[in-house]
C-alpha cells in the first residue's frame, strides 16, 4: 500500500532524538523493500516492456505438412500413421495453472479405394486430447465429399507441470440406419473398419496456455 | 530486488556523518533508475489498470468482402507470381485485395492469424473438384506476397456454404517487424468459387 505517515514528528527548535529518525526511515524501508503496489504506480503506465516475457501467455504452434495415411485396418484412435507421421501435437510445461486453449485445422481428402452402401457409409473422426481427457472432438464427417475440412476448439483447465496434447483421428464405417432421434450419429452402430482411405493434408495446432 | 538499509542512530550518542551518510546512499542506490525490480512490488500488488491498454494482447480485425469469378466455369484470373498452371486471384476480383494489415510485431510476440469465410463453390465436374485456398503474408501488404504452405485448405463441396480457418503462430525475434496477411484461391480448376464474409483476425500476444 502506498500510503505511509511519519510514524513519529520532530518538533521545530527541539534537538531531534534518533529514535523518531529511526522510525520514520524504517517506515519508508519497509514499504520499499517489497511491499510496493498498484497503488504507487498511476493507471496505465505499465507496457509491455515492463513486463517479462511469457508472463501471462504462450503461445504453441504444431505444423505438419506431410500427408498423414489414416490406416483403414483398425477402428481405434490413431495419432500416427505407418510412415511415423503424426497428425499433430505440442507439450507444454505451464509454470503456473492456467487455461489452455487449443485449436485445430486440417483438411483431409478421400482417395475412394472403396465404397459403401446405404445405409453404410464411410467417416472420419477427429480429436484433440490432453493428457489423454478429450477437449474437443469432430463427430464423423462423411466420405461422400472428397475433399473437406475441420476447425476443431476447446479450452481446459490444467495443473503446473508438464502436459502433452495429441490430435488424433480416426475413420470406420457406420450404419446410419441407426441414428438417435436427436439427428446425431450413434457410435455404436460403427460396424467396422472404413471401406475408404482418407489422407490428411496440411494441419496446425494452435495452443494458448493463459496463466492470468 | 532493490533493498534499502537503514543505519538507525543510536539515543544520546552524536551521530557520525558516515553513519547518517550511508542511510542516505542507500536510498540513492535503492530508488536508482532502473534499480526497482519484480521482488520490491507486493505479490499480487499490481492489477489491470496499472497497465496501458493492448500491453499484453493487441487484436485486429480485417474487412468482409464478397468475390465471384468473373466467367461461370472458366478460370481465375491468372498470376505468375504461382507458377505456370495455377490460377490464382487475390480476392474481390484481384482488384482491390482485401487484406489485413500493417500487424506491428515486437521480438518474443506471438502473432495469429486466423481467416473465417463463407466459401460457396460452382464446379462444372460432378462431385467436384477440389478448391484450393491460402492464406499469404507480405511485409508491404503490395509486394512479396508468398503463401503460408501449412496454411492451405481444401474443398469439394457444391453449392454449399463452407466454412475455412487458418491458424498459425509466428514467434517472432528479430526486432518490431510488419506483416500483412490475405486469403487467396490457388487453384479452382474446374469452376466458380463465391466466398462471402470473409473475416481476417489477427491477435497479437505481446506478454
Amino acid at each position: 500500500m502506498a500510503l505511509r505517515y511519519r510514524v513519529e514528528r520532530a518538533q521545530e527548535g527541539m534537538v531531534i532524538e534518533p529514535l523518531v529518525w529511526n522510525a520514520n526511515m524504517n517506515e519508508l524501508a519497509g514499504e520499499f523493500n517489497g511491499s510496493l503496489s498498484g497503488d504507487n504506480i498511476p493507471a496505465t503506465v505499465l507496457s509491455s516492456s515492463q513486463v517479462a516475457a511469457r508472463a501471462f501467455t504462450k503461445t504453441s504452434t504444431n505444423i505438419q505438412s506431410s500427408s498423414f495415411t489414416v490406416s483403414s485396418s483398425t477402428i481405434d484412435w490413431q495419432d500416427t500413421d505407418a510412415s511415423a507421421v503424426v497428425v499433430g501435437g505440442v507439450s507444454i510445461n505451464p509454470p503456473t495453472d492456467c487455461t489452455v486453449d487449443v485449436e485445430f485445422y486440417g483438411s483431409h481428402q478421400w482417395t475412394s479405394t472403396g465404397t459403401s452402401t446405404a445405409p453404410f457409409g464411410n467417416y472420419i473422426f477427429y480429436q484433440v486430447i490432453i493428457d489423454g481427457t478429450v477437449v474437443c472432438e469432430s463427430g464423423p464427417i462423411t466420405d461422400t465429399d472428397t475433399w473437406n475440412q475441420v476447425n476443431l476448439a476447446g479450452t481446459m483447465a490444467v495443473q503446473a507441470g508438464p502436459h502433452t496434447i495429441t490430435v488424433r483421428v480416426k475413420v470406420a464405417e457406420i450404419n446410419t440406419s441407426f441414428l438417435p432421434s436427436d439427428g446425431g450419429y450413434n457410435l455404436f452402430a460403427t460396424v467396422g473398419p472404413c471401406l475408404n482411405t482418407a489422407t490428411l493434408k496440411e494441419r496446425v495446432l494452435l495452443v494458448l496456455e493463459r496463466y492470468r | 530486488m532493490s533493498t534499502v538499509t537503514i543505519h538507525e542512530e543510536v539515543p544520546g550518542v552524536a551521530t557520525s556523518a558516515a553513519s547518517f551518510n550511508s542511510t542516505l546512499t542507500s536510498w540513492n542506490n535503492g530508488t536508482a533508475a532502473g534499480a526497482i525490480d519484480q521482488d520490491n512490488v507486493l505479490e499480487e500488488g499490481l492489477s489491470r489498470k496499472n497497465f496501458a491498454n493492448n500491453t499484453v494482447e493487441v487484436n485486429r480485425v480485417g474487412a468482409g468482402f464478397f468475390y465471384e469469378s468473373p466467367t461461370p466455369g472458366g478460370a481465375f484470373l491468372p498470376s505468375a507470381a504461382y507458377g505456370a498452371g495455377v490460377n490464382a486471384v487475390a480476392m474481390n476480383g484481384g482488384v482491390d485485395p482485401v487484406i489485413i494489415g500493417p500487424i506491428t510485431v515486437n521480438t518474443g510476440d506471438d502473432l495469429t492469424i486466423r481467416c473465417v469465410a463463407v466459401v460457396t463453390s460452382t464446379t462444372t465436374v460432378a462431385g467436384g473438384t477440389h478448391t484450393k485456398m491460402a492464406l499469404q503474408w507480405s511485409h508491404d501488404g503490395a509486394t512479396g506476397w508468398s503463401t503460408v504452405t501449412h496454411s492451405r485448405g481444401y474443398l469439394s463441396v457444391d453449392n454449399v456454404a463452407m466454412r475455412l480457418q487458418y491458424s498459425v503462430a509466428m514467434p517472432h525475434t528479430a526486432g518490431a517487424g510488419t506483416f500483412y496477411y490475405r486469403l487467396v484461391v490457388e487453384d479452382s480448376p474446374d469452376g466458380n468459387v463465391t466466398i462471402r464474409n470473409c473475416v481476417l483476425f489477427a491477435n497479437t500476444l505481446a506478454v
